[in-house]
């Protein structure tokens, strides 16, 4: 009778903890969060756990400890407090979320431009970095790119070491709003996915007005870059710039199908024999009188005509980093306004943000 | 003989007219093309093809080393590593002290590594020696660079890339007549001493036992060499593997080793494949390939196959 | 008899000094054989003779002027010289490379007058190798190198003329055809004649003269009798017990 009491006892055991690890795997999603514009992210919510995927990688992340099978690249305890992250686009949403304080360590703290950070008290990450630093940091929660991190070998190596990383994919969207709504990936190490829902359709709505007025104005005529190495340097015709200028009323100078930089020739330049409304350098000038000089050093400039001329470095650190790449990346609806503004001043009454007059 | 030199000048001119016509934009005789874009191009293919060629044959003949170019003696590294340094220190001035700034001190970069060999001729530092201190330097430099770049942030690190690659299209039209003063102002002093350079084909003893004034001479070859150099960095950045190749392809189209008859011939065949990476390049515009990728591609494998048809290297 | 050259307490080496106070003289028309031991300074002491290498001491006079006093393109006209180094060059001809000997003579350009071109076919005439003048020097063998070499410092039309061991790397067909000629230079063109050897048996009967750079430092020079008489070339060249 004993006998057959503990056998009993262990069996049942043996069951409940046989469903505890099935509850990962196979237990029932309760919701899931799949982004409307961003493809490389999803969010599965569980009872007691939430399962957030990038791409092939899944990151468990939970309140409490769960017994779980090892199949996730990382487990992350929620909410976080001491993060390390690796990109100034991730910065904005520690600043909407509150949660500027737990940044810990950042890698190129040189670059950051937001005041709400003491920088003194940030630990400087080196760009190649190697998994025996990171464990001394003693994160919560590291974020990166994939240049830093992805490598297979990497990738095994962190989830041995039981190291948090996780592998944002943002610069792998395509278009603006894909790209600002990644605050909701991040808000889902904090638990705070509604507060950066509501946010982001914010933006959408702000975002979504913005093109529809737009598209009732007659078209700006824009052109983007300047002369390197003898050719034109402009960015792709589908890349996020470029489909800013579109949403923002505008007709970009060299139609492509790219979002990579572009090289084009400056035959094809001297060909687009237009005046633009609107020229954005994108480069390292100032003020008109940088322009002016490069002018003088390099009179193939003649060809580029052009009413007004904007670049965007009107907010920069001590060490000439700008915000365009902090704030503008997470508000898009913001930035959307402002070149709104440089294409149709009469229409709009912003203040600049991110570009300056040259 | 003639007839040789005849049969090498019409590549060149092809070439050469071919890419006043022939642009991205297609076939035009468009008077503000021509000359603002293509001429100074096709200038720059000529003079910094030739000039690379001929300084790479003076290196060959001095160091009595067939593998010799322009990068060798390190000048082009030392002018890259004052670059960087140019870059790296001048982040708060404005862009354009920046740039001017540059040029000056790829200038200053070349001709430092030049006083810098100097200084080890006059105290009578053999010729391997001599290749050895430059290879050295390039390693400095190199190196130099790689812990400036580490310790740089990423706006100056662009900047220093993008003038690190090479490219004839730096030149506008205003600076052609600049470039093509000192380019052949860099070419004559060659013509001048060609009696005496040509001695050193056989070597330094055989040269002095003719009556040769070997330790003037070897300051003159590296003077001329580092001008050369410094002018075609200045304007179209480092360029590599035409000052390697150029000599092997002229001697063994000409069959000759004298630096009299090489000298012309070497020009050419520089001149030569700078138009035909420029040709290349118009005809790929999608492909965002730079110059020194081209000239590597053409380069090595004409290297393996030269050391292939020859089983080794010679002057 | 002319004297050519004289050293008068010569010390040689690059930066010590090698070997010291060499005392000796060289008359014209004479074939004289430099011996010593390998390493001894044997090259050295040709370099610097030739003008090649200074001397760390003492004087180098040729024809009674001090060589350091001299033109470089005097000396060249009165010594020329063949040396151990391998050339590599292709595409170079034979006659082409003997030309370079007219350097002292010809102008600025370095183009050959019709003079030069002709006395340099005559050269090619004289060492034998007329036939091969078109001919690249890469594709010569080891004995015809030589003879171009020679020929190229006999169209300097020197007075004296310096070999470092010509003979080392030939056959011996080849080594005695070219010890044979540069006998004929000393008797047909009274060129004195200078060279360093092993080969002892080739050049003893060619000989006027042996110059000994002993191995205990003496430096000693007499006929190829007196000598072998006085037991010095046994002395430095052969181990004890031995002839």
């Amino acid at each position: 009778m004993k006998v057959i009491l503990i056998f009993i006892a262990v069996f049942i055991s043996f069951s409940v903890l046989s469903s505890e690890s099935s509850i990962c795997e196979k237990s029932k999603t309760e919701k899931s969060f799949v982004p409307k514009y961003a493809k490389n992210f999803r969010i599965d919510y569980f009872r007691n756990f939430k399962i957030v995927r990038v791409g092939n990688d899944s990151y468990l992340l939970s309140t409490g400890r769960v017994n779980c099978s090892d199949s996730f690249q990382a487990k992350i305890l929620t909410p976080v407090s001491h993060v390390a992250f690796m990109s100034t686009t991730y910065l904005p949403a520690l600043e909407i979320l509150g949660k500027t304080d737990t940044l810990m360590a950042f890698q190129g703290k040189h670059y950051i431009v937001s005041k709400a950070y003491n920088k003194s008290k940030l630990r400087d990450l080196a760009f190649k970095f190697n998994p025996e630093d990171l464990i001394t940091l003693k994160a919560d929660l590291i974020m990166g790119y994939t240049s830093n991190l992805s490598d297979e070998k990497q990738k095994q190596i962190f989830k041995k070491l039981s190291l948090p990383v996780v592998i944002n994919k943002d610069f792998e969207e395509l278009s603006p709003l894909a790209r600002a709504e990644w605050i909701i990936f991040i808000s889902s190490f904090y638990n705070l996915e509604d507060k950066a829902i509501a946010v982001f359709s914010e933006i959408e709505r702000n975002y979504i007005g913005l093109k529809i007025k737009n598209d009732k104005l007659s078209k700006a005529k824009v052109i983007v870059g300047s002369i390197e190495n003898g050719y034109w340097i402009t960015c792709g015709g589908k890349s996020d710039l470029a489909q800013l200028i579109s949403d923002a009323g505008g007709v970009l100078a060299f139609k492509n199908d790219s979002n990579e930089t572009q090289k084009v020739s400056l035959e094809k330049l001297v060909k687009n024999n237009q005046t633009f409304d609107v020229w954005l350098t994108h480069n390292m000038w100032l003020s008109a009188q940088d322009r002016l000089k490069a002018f003088q050093q390099d009179n193939r400039y003649r060809f580029v005509k052009a009413k007004d001329v904007y670049n965007n470095n009107l907010v920069r650190n001590e060490n000439g980093a700008t915000d365009f790449w902090e704030t503008a990346v997470q508000r898009p609806d913001l930035l959307l306004q402002e070149i709104s503004e440089l294409l149709h001043p009469q229409s709009y009454d912003v203040s600049l943000k991110w570009y300056r007059k040259i | 003989m003639k007839l040789k030199y005849s049969i090498l000048f019409v590549p060149v001119l092809a070439l050469a007219l071919a890419l006043l016509f022939i642009g991205e934009s297609g076939l035009s005789n468009d008077a503000v093309l021509v000359n603002e874009l293509r001429l100074p191009k096709v200038m720059a293919c000529l003079f910094a093809g030739g000039l690379l060629a001929v300084s790479g044959l003076l290196m060959q003949i001095f160091f009595q080393n067939p593998l010799a170019g322009p990068d060798i003696l390190g000048i082009s590294s030392g002018s890259s590593l004052f670059v960087a340094l140019w870059m790296m220190a001048g982040a708060g001035l404005s862009p354009f002290v920046q740039e001017w700034g540059m040029n000056a001190m790829s200038f200053f970069g070349a001709i430092s590594v030049f006083l810098l060999l100097l200084f080890f001729l006059k105290r009578n530092v053999s010729r391997v020696s001599l290749i050895i201190i430059g290879l050295l330097i390039s390693s400095f430099a190199s190196s130099g660079i790689s812990v400036l770049v580490s310790m740089s942030q990423a706006l100056q690190l662009k900047n220093f890339l993008v003038w690190s690659m090479g490219s004839f299209r730096n030149i506008t039209q205003a600076e052609l007549p600049r470039f093509l003063v000192f380019s052949i102002l860099s070419i004559f002093p060659v013509w001048f001493f060609l009696k005496p350079l040509n001695q050193f084909l056989l070597s330094e003893n055989y040269a002095k036992s003719v009556g040769v004034n070997v330790k003037k001479m070897r300051m003159v070859f590296v003077t001329i060499a580092a001008f050369q150099i410094s002018i075609v960095t200045l304007y179209c950045g480092p360029i590599g593997f035409i000052g390697i190749i150029s000599p092997h392809l002229a001697r063994l189209y000409l069959r000759r080793a004298q630096l009299t008859h090489l000298l012309p011939a070497a020009f050419l065949v520089g001149s030569f494949l700078a138009l035909l990476t420029e040709m290349i390049l118009v005809m790929t515009p999608t492909l965002s390939i730079s110059v020194n990728a081209i000239l590597g591609l053409i380069g090595a494998p004409i290297i393996v196959l030269y050391l292939y048809r020859q089983r080794s290297l010679s002057l | 008899m002319k004297t050519i050259l004289q050293l008068k307490n010569v010390s040689i080496g690059f930066n010590q000094i090698l070997y010291a106070n060499i005392n000796a003289e060289l008359k014209e028309g004479a074939f004289v054989c430099l011996l010593g031991i390998n390493g001894i300074g044997k090259s050295c002491l040709l370099k610097t003779m030739a003008g090649l290498q200074e001397v760390k001491s003492g004087e180098v006079y040729i024809e009674h002027k001090a060589l350091k006093s001299m033109d470089s393109f005097d000396l060249a006209k009165k010594i020329g010289i063949v040396l151990t180094e391998k050339l590599q060059i292709d595409y170079l001809t034979v006659f082409e490379l003997v030309s370079f000997g007219r350097a002292p003579y010809t102008g600025r350009r370095g183009d050959l007058s019709k003079d030069d071109k002709k006395l340099v076919q005559k050269v090619l005439e004289d060492v034998g190798i007329s036939e091969i003048g078109k001919k690249y020097f890469s594709e010569l063998s080891d004995g015809q190198k030589q003879k171009a070499l020679i020929a190229r410092a006999l169209a300097q039309t020197p007075e004296l003329l310096i070999l470092d061991e010509p003979t080392t790397y030939l056959d011996i067909p080849s080594k005695i055809e070219l010890i044979a000629l540069l006998k004929k230079l000393t008797q047909e063109k009274k060129i004195t004649v200078l060279l360093s050897t092993h080969d002892l048996d080739l050049i003893k009967d060619s000989a006027d003269e042996f110059w000994l750079m002993g191995k205990d430092g003496e430096f000693s020079s007499g006929s190829p009798e007196e000598m072998n008489s006085s037991g010095l070339i046994a002395n430095n060249f052969f181990r004890s017990g031995s002839k």
